[in-house]
């Protein structure tokens, strides 16, 4: 069986805003082998939540998945039940620690509930696996703070608590939207660690979703970028940081800080990632692009294959010649 | 929790203070003089000079205020200018037909009200919200006494099913007597209910927790009944806690509806008589009644809301 884990396939999102349809995500595709590890990165904005949340079909009223197929372990989730996938198989961690759990229920009791709600055993032995799962996380004194409410943890804490309550079930796959961004730049470190942790005790693969390319480097195999709602390209961790195939890579590159040279100016690419309602046609990074030519306003570039493990859907690639 | 809600008693003691000085001064600034109102037109100035000694109407306006207030803290309310009765008496023995009513239309308010906002909210644009918010409007624009008497003409004087008037002796009597009255006032209380549980739940539903839940396997019954709900539930609780004073008023008209020897029925033939002493002592009750409602709503706050026991000190 050499079934990757998940499989999406020409995925597109619309959203009804104002009237209008809008499609933040067109035509992704991306896929994570048994156990792996991948990473989307892409400036805020450019459709990475949507996709995320496309998967696990937690879109908003005002959305719809158009086309494309999701496919998990091979079972399409479009027919599958969501409600015994959710939790269960894929576990989701957000990027809002401090408003994603409930506020009037304790702590141990939204850790352990994918365990009631599954099944999976009676709830004093959930209880019990949710306080092992604070531990491990690493909470101190976690039968104690099993009884907690949310107000009484900060942040970090609260992530903590979220990554506890994704992995209690000892899901397949890990979806992690942004686990850090909105945490302090020390408690990011630690959350990483635990994230790293856990997947080596527990084998799950891992989609590990990123504005910030540093944290990339040291946690996946692959990498696919996105750039307004469209994936610019993919690549192993190696070949993307050696040898970057997409200028809208390169920048992102140069825009990571280094450790060793806190002198220079960090670079910013720039202008700002458009918004669904103002995608250019052809190459949507033409705007930014320092490399542009005019076919790349004009037409959507094609993905070409630079090595088996890496792709960019990039003009100068074919010289900026139509194929 | 134990120092917000000793908080909030001492709250609730200032305002019973702020009442009873409110009472007092509002009966003794009126215009007419009670000693008059009390015996007639007819009386003698003799009568009414008597009458002012043992009122105690004669004596300096502080000292008025300092009985004034020890006899409220002894529950001493004094006697009835028509009849001589006991006033403590009065009230304690309407008192109870009141709260009943309000209590039993609180219940059939909350468990019509809410369902019926869940529903609505979880079809929300759909057939059955449509009707819950029709129907809860309508029930919102139906004046009390109004609703009152039409249940009363046709479950009491022409199916007979009911009792016409009067509170009923005995448990089973009385509870007979309660229903017509309650249901009344739980349904515009239902009424109400709903449309705040709608709004507040759709509100709710919109949270990043909510979404938690779901990616955690909730299915919907769960995400509504188990996560949404009870966070949708803080603001209905004001909602109740402001519909339950005005209930305590509409009470008033109900009660004159229904004929119930309740509170309301006691304060309008108190005014009806210019019997002061009761109105008086009827006007301290109400407000006691209310006071004692917002601390119930606070302590009920803290209950469902985590957050509140530890940051509203
Ligand atoms: N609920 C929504 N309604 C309308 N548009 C949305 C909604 N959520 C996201 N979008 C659109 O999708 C785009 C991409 O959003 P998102 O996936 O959150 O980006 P990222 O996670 O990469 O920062 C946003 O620019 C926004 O315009
Ligand atoms: S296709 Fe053209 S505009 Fe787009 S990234 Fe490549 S060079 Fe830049
Ligand atoms: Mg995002």
């Amino acid at each position: 069986m050499n079934n990757p884990l998940l499989q999406v396939e020409g995925l597109t999102t619309a959203f009804r805003a104002g009237g209008a349809l809008i499609r933040p995500v067109q035509d992704v595709s991306f896929s994570v082998a048994q156990g792996g590890a991948l990473g989307i990165v892409g400036e805020s904005g450019s459709g990475k939540s949507v996709t995320a949340l496309s998967i696990l079909r937690l879109l908003p009223d005002t959305a719809r998945i158009e086309t494309g197929r999701i496919l998990f372990d091979g079972t399409d989730l479009a027919t599958a039940g969501m409600t015994s996938v959710r939790g269960r198989d894929i576990g989701m961690v957000f990027q809002e620690p401090m408003t994603s759990l409930n506020p009037v229920l304790r702590v141990g009791d939204q850790v352990a509930e994918s365990l009631t709600l599954h099944n999976i055993c009676p709830p004093a032995e959930a209880r019990a696996r949710a306080i092992d799962m604070l531990r491990r996380v690493g909470l101190s004194d976690p039968e104690r703070r099993a009884q907690d409410y949310p107000h009484q943890m900060s942040g970090g804490m609260r992530q903590r608590v979220m990554i506890a309550g994704a992995l209690v079930c000892r899901p397949r796959l890990l979806i992690a939207d942004e686990p850090t961004t909105a945490l302090d730049v020390t408690i990011q470190a630690q959350i990483l660690d635990i994230l790293r942790r856990m997947r080596a005790e527990l084998g799950t693969a891992i989609v590990l979703i990123t504005h910030d390319l540093g944290v990339i480097a040291e946690f996946v195999e692959s990498v696919v970028v996105m750039y307004a709602g469209r994936v610019v390209e993919r690549a192993d961790v190696a070949s993307l940081f050696r040898n970057p195939g997409h200028p809208y890579t390169t920048g992102l590159l140069r825009a990571v800080p280094r450790l060793h040279d806190v002198q220079r100016r960090l670079y910013q690419i720039p202008g700002n990632v458009p918004p669904p309602t103002r995608f250019p046609p052809g190459c949507r990074f033409a705007p930014r692009c320092a490399e542009a030519r005019p076919i790349c306003t004009e037409h959507v570039p094609p993905e070409i294959a630079l090595s088996p493990s890496q792709s960019a859907a990039c003009w100068k690639h074919t010289g900026f010649a139509r194929p | 929790m134990r120092r917000y809600i000793t908080n909030r008693a001492v709250d609730a003691l200032l305002t019973v203070w702020l009442v009873l000085t409110l009472v007092f001064f509002a009966m003794r600034v009126l215009p007419g003089d009670p000693a008059v109102a009390a015996l007639g037109d007819q009386a003698s100035s003799d009568q009414l000079e008597a009458f002012r000694a043992l009122m105690g109407l004669n004596d300096p306006l502080p000292l008025q205020y300092v009985h004034f207030l020890w006899d409220m803290l002894r529950l001493d309310f004094g006697t009835s200018f028509r009849t001589g009765d006991r006033i403590g008496a009065l009230l304690a023995g309407a008192l109870p037909y009141t709260l009943q009513l309000a209590f039993a239309a609180m219940l059939v308010g909350a468990a019509i009200g809410i369902p019926a906002g869940v529903v609505a909210a979880t079809n929300r644009g759909r057939s059955a919200d449509y009707i819950a918010r029709l129907l809860s409007l309508l029930g919102l624009c139906i004046p009390e006494f109004y609703l009152g008497a039409l249940l009363l003409i046709v479950f009491a004087l022409r199916l007979d099913l009911f009792p016409i008037m009067g509170g009923g002796a005995g448990f089973l009597d009385r509870l007979n007597h309660l229903v017509l009255p309650a249901v009344t006032l739980g349904i515009v209380m239902a009424a109400f209910t709903a449309r705040l549980t709608r709004s507040s739940l759709l509100e709710v539903l919109r949270r990043d927790y909510i979404r938690t839940a779901r990616a955690r396997g909730a299915p919907e019954r769960v995400v509504v009944w188990r996560h949404a709900l009870r966070n949708a539930l803080i603001p209905v609780v004001t909602g109740f806690g402001i519909y339950i004073l005005t209930m305590l008023s509409g009470s008033i008209s109900i009660e004159l509806v229904f004929a119930r020897p309740g509170l309301g029925t006691v304060l309008v033939s108190g005014i009806l008589a210019r019997d002061y002493p009761v109105v008086q002592a009827g006007l301290v009750v109400f407000a006691l009644c209310v006071v004692v409602v917002n601390l119930t709503m606070d302590v009920l706050y803290a209950l469902i809301d985590p957050r509140i026991r530890v940051e509203a000190l």
